[in-house]
């Protein structure tokens, strides 16, 4: 899996060049993604913005080593993602990755605990299950089953769970989606702080405009490619955001 | 443990109700398996244990007679070890108070020191004294069943001469494991017996005296046999030998070589039968399993588990799934296998002792077994799920494709409406899954039959044997060849009619290299014969039967109830959103379990069919030399095997039923693979504690629930229903199935869902929201429900109201009613969905009285009175407002109307305010089941100042 990575930032900690993805469905090809490039450095907060349908999930499943592009390339610090085998991909999010989902994907047959120690169990250094529900403010809610949380707990919880293993990276799908904005603008401080005080490059992908402001960079994605990338000039704090 | 185990046992107990149906069909193999394993192993430890212990001979050599000294000559064959000669002879016995004709064996025994050969055990008693004439032992199987002691007496006709004979000792001789009469085909102990006597009075009487009619011997260590038999039979030419055979001929030993031939069948067929059903319920229940985790399956790989420790995962929880069944089945087959040693040492088999013994090697086979077999079943499922790939976990699956069926193809889709076709795309979609669950159901059927077929070949066989082969009333059997005058004099007897001869010889049939000594000749017959017969094999059957109902029925249910459980997981919220379009109960019963009836109308002659061919298994396989069923099974064969279906198909039906209640309920079904197990135990108990913490539940539970008369004044006691007493009931109890207030649920309101009950597309949060929601007189589903839906009341009566309780007994004290109120008014009332048989009974009951309580006057008159009240017309409200009439409310049956009630009380009644907890906490007594209302409260208990009903209370309001 090791690789020279092509020419970037030496913060760079993905590099995708090129990627397309196409899905077959049925006798429908589907072009997901159509040539994207793109450099997403350490430390960093990436909003991924963009409606339905223009490749946002399908770009951080590639990064997040669930999909394997159908053209193009991607490293991971010196790690080329594309053409690695199943065992290395499964060891690349073992090791590196965190995901945050929209439907926050708890298993329900578990307490909040057990969902968090599922993830610890099999990483190299992981922090206690009890100090990252702490860390997303669920101190007191541990051995709460997933039915007993509110939308917004499970949530708390599956981000306990991605970034109790330490990760490198922090890729959250919608992660508010599914959360009406109050509980939303909770999460986003939760991930918020979980950046600023891991340094954890956390991507984040909305199609809610009013949560761009809190990102170091923005960046849009349109019908499969993307449209424009922007700085932030003055990052917002999570807890002023509204929408 | 780690979390992936700790959810694989949570998973495990959310779907207990199927794991414990395959459980039971892996039982069902295990204890067939253990069962015939550990019978076969202890009758062979025992038999090779008693042959060597009581030295049981190699070959047995009968002749008319030789001198001893020929004995010398039969010792001096090359390869014999040991060898002793005997006299033995055919005798007919008496026995006081018992007057049928008893046949025996009688040997003898040396005078001089122990028997060297087939030693007896002594059960009882001695051995004969040495010199000693009128001494016997007598075989255990006779002496028990005539009750014969040491010392008793009976009597014997030797060569024509009855003699006295005195008992004193009872034994059990390796050569008589398996007791039976020459020619007969089961053993009948009360007429036929061996013993045993000296050699010096047996010879005397049979005049061998110095003489010898059988020889056994014991092989050197490397001698051949046939070689040995061979130089005997030539040495015993001259004296009239019948042959020599070798132990394999042995007539008891030969028959417990078959039966132990058949053990091993037993042990082979039976168990494949089940494991295969069970291999391919796991594979259904599994499959189904991994294709609702599918996203969990996803994250888990998302978050860097391996391939291989998710198929580990699934691996583990089949053969924990397999365990319990081995497990069930080990100490099932343990019992049973005690159950049929016993029988068998009870009713043909005599060992001294029969050690019951469960080797770990059993254990081990069928452990290994059903591991092999579940995990088989269900790889191709395992390797769906390891194979997902994660970012496709986390998509929603693609819908099922379904096309048209093949009577829809064939042009006869006009006769079939929509849910009709439904089942048969359903079951059209999943051929082979459709055809398995034929298949497996078949095989319950399969197995009833097999359980039941030996009954029907056994009269079958007695039939052939004695009623029509054997038609002699009296059977006659000469020492020795006797000249055909004898049959002359016979027919000259008195009463006799028709007498015929026939003379049986031993005879070696040869061919090529081939030999086999032909079964011996002659018959005893007559009625007593028969019913001893069935005495004799009556428990066998009983046995057999109580086995293969358990084992059908085992097989039965699971996979019907599997089939039904799946069904419904799958189709739970396609049927519920067909429940949402106003498809009735019964139509929505009738998609689900018209499958189901199809498939198992289906699997009935499917199943016969298997019947016929798993009974011709088995005759083949346990046919031997010394008998053979006969293939013939009855049309009671064919009626138990489809019981077995049917009643396990109802009873699924109904399991399933229970389930679907929840239909419109909820909006869904709760998916019954995702049952919320102990996490929502724990969530209810949460409610409830918020429940308790608002107040609820917390005093006396009638004073909680009785309606206010007038602003602030409690009924008094003697208002109260029974005195005051107020009745716990555990809810989903008889009692409260039936109601002490009406006889099904349906006809009371109930309350909407509960603290804790899941309200999919309800509300979400937690309970303190939905308290703070329904204080608001927005909970729940209600706080999405329109204005102007109606809400249930429930009133109560005054004395002398002439009002009957709904089980028909006047009630002394007041009554209780319900009414459904709309946007403006009453709609309806009514104590019972009318047109139910309790509706008819209680208007017969009432015809001729005051009417004032009943049906629909009951609230209407209130009812004007409060839309007057409240500024209305007075009319009813405009017919959009109304109750939604749905189809079925117009000329369905009685069943759907109670249902349909049910539904809107269910989902209309949330806003009623306090009501005692949905489960456990509080108590719902007659009382309790008023509810106390907030619209009742605001506006004065409207009803309490209705003049025609005397309501003394009411909680009267509407959710508007």
């Amino acid at each position: 899996m090791m690789a020279r990575m092509p020419e970037a930032h030496a913060d760079a900690v993905f590099v995708a060049r090129g990627l397309t993805k196409i899905y077959r469905m049925g006798e429908v090809e589907v072009q997901a993604l159509r040539g994207i490039d793109l450099t997403l450095n350490r430390g960093e907060l990436v909003v991924l913005l963009g409606p339905s349908g223009s490749g946002k999930s399908t770009l951080l499943n590639i990064l997040g080593g669930l999909d394997a592009p159908s053209g193009g390339e991607v490293y991971y610090l010196d790690h080329k993602l594309t053409g690695a085998s199943e065992a290395e991909l499964t060891r690349f999010r073992r090791e590196h990755v965190g995901f945050v989902f929209q439907f926050y994907n708890l298993i329900p047959s578990l307490t909040a605990r057990e969902n968090v120690a599922a993830v610890t169990e099999i990483a190299a250094s992981p922090m206690r299950p009890e100090e990252a529900l702490r860390l997303v403010g669920l101190g007191n809610r541990l051995d709460h089953f997933p039915a007993q949380l509110s939308g917004g707990e499970q949530q708390r919880v599956a981000i306990a769970r991605a970034v109790a293993k330490n990760p490198a990276v922090l890729l959250c799908d919608e992660p508010t989606g599914a959360l009406d904005s109050a509980t939303g603008v909770v999460v986003l401080e939760v991930l918020e702080k979980v950046n600023r005080e891991l340094g954890t490059l956390t991507v984040l992908i909305t199609h809610n405009v009013g949560i761009a402001g809190m990102a170091d960079r923005v960046i849009r994605l349109s019908d499969g490619q993307i449209a424009d990338i922007r700085e932030n000039a003055e990052k917002k704090p999570a807890h002023e955001l509204a929408w | 443990m780690n979390a992936l185990d700790r959810k694989l046992f949570r998973d495990l107990w959310h779907m207990r109700g199927q794991v414990l149906a395959i459980a039971a069909v892996i039982m069902g193999g295990v204890a067939t398996m253990v069962m015939s394993l550990s019978t076969y192993d202890s009758l062979v430890t025992t038999r090779d244990r008693f042959y060597g212990e009581y030295r049981l001979a190699d070959v047995f050599a009968s002749l008319k007679r030789a001198p001893e000294p020929v004995a010398a000559r039969l010792a001096a064959v090359p390869g014999v070890e040991r060898l002793e000669t005997r006299v033995t002879a055919g005798v007919k016995l008496e026995v006081a108070g018992f007057s049928d004709p008893i046949t025996g064996q009688i040997l003898s025994l040396p005078d001089v020191g122990e028997a060297q050969l087939n030693r007896l055990y002594f059960k009882r008693g001695r051995t004969v004294q040495p010199w000693s004439t009128d001494e016997v032992v007598l075989s255990d199987t006779f002496a028990d069943v005539h009750h014969l002691q040491p010392g008793d007496t009976l009597a014997a006709i030797i060569r024509g001469k009855r003699k006295k004979l005195t008992v004193v000792g009872v034994a059990v001789s390796p050569e008589y494991v398996y007791q039976i009469a020459p020619g007969a085909m089961f053993p009948d102990f009360k007429r036929y017996g061996v013993l045993w006597m000296g050699r010096n009075a047996l010879g005397i009487a049979y005049d061998m005296k110095g003489a010898f009619n059988q020889a056994s011997l014991t092989l050197a260590r490397g001698a051949n046999e046939q070689d040995v038999i061979d130089r005997v039979d030539a040495i015993l030419a001259d004296y009239g030998g019948t042959g020599a055979y070798g132990r394999r001929d042995q007539f008891s030993n030969r028959f417990l070589s078959e039966e132990l031939k058949q053990l091993r069948t037993m042990a082979t067929v039976f168990p494949a039968i089940f494991l295969g059903v069970a291999a391919f319920l796991l594979n259904v229940v599994l499959s189904r399993l991994i294709a609702l985790q599918r996203e969990q399956i996803a994250i888990l790989k998302a978050f860097g588990y391996s391939y291989a420790a998710i198929g580990a995962h699934y691996v583990k929880m089949v053969l924990l799934m397999a365990l319990l069944g081995v497990a069930a089945g080990v100490a099932l087959g343990a019992w049973f296998g005690q159950g049929l040693s016993h029988v068998y040492s009870e009713t043909t088999f005599r060992f001294p002792y029969l050690d019951y013994r469960l080797q770990p090697g059993t254990v081990l086979i069928a452990l290994a077994v059903s591991a092999l077999a579940a995990v088989s079943g269900t790889l191709v499922s395992v390797m769906r799920a390891v194979r997902l790939p994660p970012a496709e976990g986390m998509r929603p699956e693609m819908p099922a494709s379904y096309r048209t069926s093949l009577v829809e193809r064939l042009g006869l889709q006009r006769w079939l409406a929509a849910p009709s076709r439904m089942i048969l795309r359903h079951i059209g979609r999943r051929p082979l899954k459709s055809l398995l669950t034929v298949l497996g159901i078949a095989c319950a059927c399969g197995l009833m039959m097999v359980g039941n077929y030996q009954k029907g070949a056994i009269d079958f066989m007695v039939d052939v044997q004695f009623r029509q082969a054997s038609r002699e009333d009296l059977a006659l059997a000469f020492i020795d060849p006797t000249s055909g005058r004898a049959l002359h004099e016979l027919a000259a007897l008195p009463g006799v009619e028709f007498v015929e001869g026939y003379r049986d010889v031993p005879a070696i049939l040869r061919f090529g290299q081939y030999r086999h000594r032909a079964a011996l000749f002659g018959m005893v017959a007559n009625r007593t014969a028969v019913q001893s017969f069935y005495a004799t094999i009556g428990e066998f059957i009983l046995f057999y039967n109580l086995v293969a109902t358990v084992l059908a029925g085992a097989i039965g249910f699971g996979v019907v109830y599997n089939s039904a459980r799946i069904a419904l997981s799958e189709r739970g919220r396609e049927l519920a959103s067909l429940r949402v379009l106003g498809f009735t109960r019964g139509e929505i019963a009738y998609i689900l379990l018209g499958e189901l009836a199809l498939l198992t109308l289906a699997a009935i002659p499917v199943g016969f069919l298997v019947g016929v061919g798993l009974v011709g298994i088995l005759v083949v396989a346990f046919q031997s030399e010394l008998y053979r069923l006969p293939l013939i099974l009855t049309p009671e064969n064919y009626a138990m095997g489809a019981s077995v279906v049917i009643v396990s198909a109802l009873l699924s039906g109904q399991a399933l039923l229970r389930r679907g209640r929840r239909f419109g309920r909820t909006g869904g079904p709760r998916d019954p693979l995702h049952a919320a197990g102990r996490a929502g135990r724990r969530r209810r108990n949460h409610a409830r504690a918020a429940y308790r913490d608002r107040g609820g539940g917390r005093q006396d539970p009638c004073a909680r629930a009785l309606p206010r008369v007038g602003p602030g004044r409690r009924l008094r006691a003697a208002h109260r229903p029974q005195g005051g007493r107020c009745r716990r009931r555990r809810p989903g109890s008889r009692s409260d199935r039936t109601g002490a207030f009406g006889r099904t649920r349906s006809a009371h309101p109930r309350p909407g869902p509960g603290p804790g009950q899941r309200r999919a597309g309800g509300a979400r949060g937690g309970a303190g929201q939905r308290a703070r929601r329904r204080r608001r007189g927005t909970a729940g589903a209600a706080g999405a429900r329109p204005r102007g839906i109606p809400a249930t009341v429930e009133f109560r009566l005054r004395p002398g109201a002439g009002y009957r309780t709904q089980r028909g007994n006047p009630c002394p004290r007041g009554g209780a009613g319900r009414a459904i109120f709309g946007p403006g008014g009453p709609l309806r009332s009514g104590k019972r969905a009318r047109g139910s048989r309790q509706h008819r009974a209680a208007a017969a009951r009432r015809r001729g009285r005051d009417r004032a309580g009943e049906g629909a006057g009951c609230g209407a008159r209130p009812a004007r009175a409060a839309r007057k009240r409240r500024g209305g017309s007075g009319r009813p409200a405009p017919a959009r407002d109304r109750q939604p009439r749905e189809p079925g409310r117009r000329g369905g049956s009685a069943v759907h109307r109670r249902g349909e009630d049910r539904d809107r009380l269910e989902s209309d009644s949330r806003p009623l305010g306090r009501r005692p907890p949905d489960r456990g906490q509080g108590a719902r007594g007659r009382a309790g089941r008023l509810y106390e209302n907030l619209g009742a409260r605001r506006r004065g208990a409207a009803g309490a100042r209705h003049r025609r009903f005397h309501v003394a209370a009411s909680g009267v309001g509407t959710a508007g």
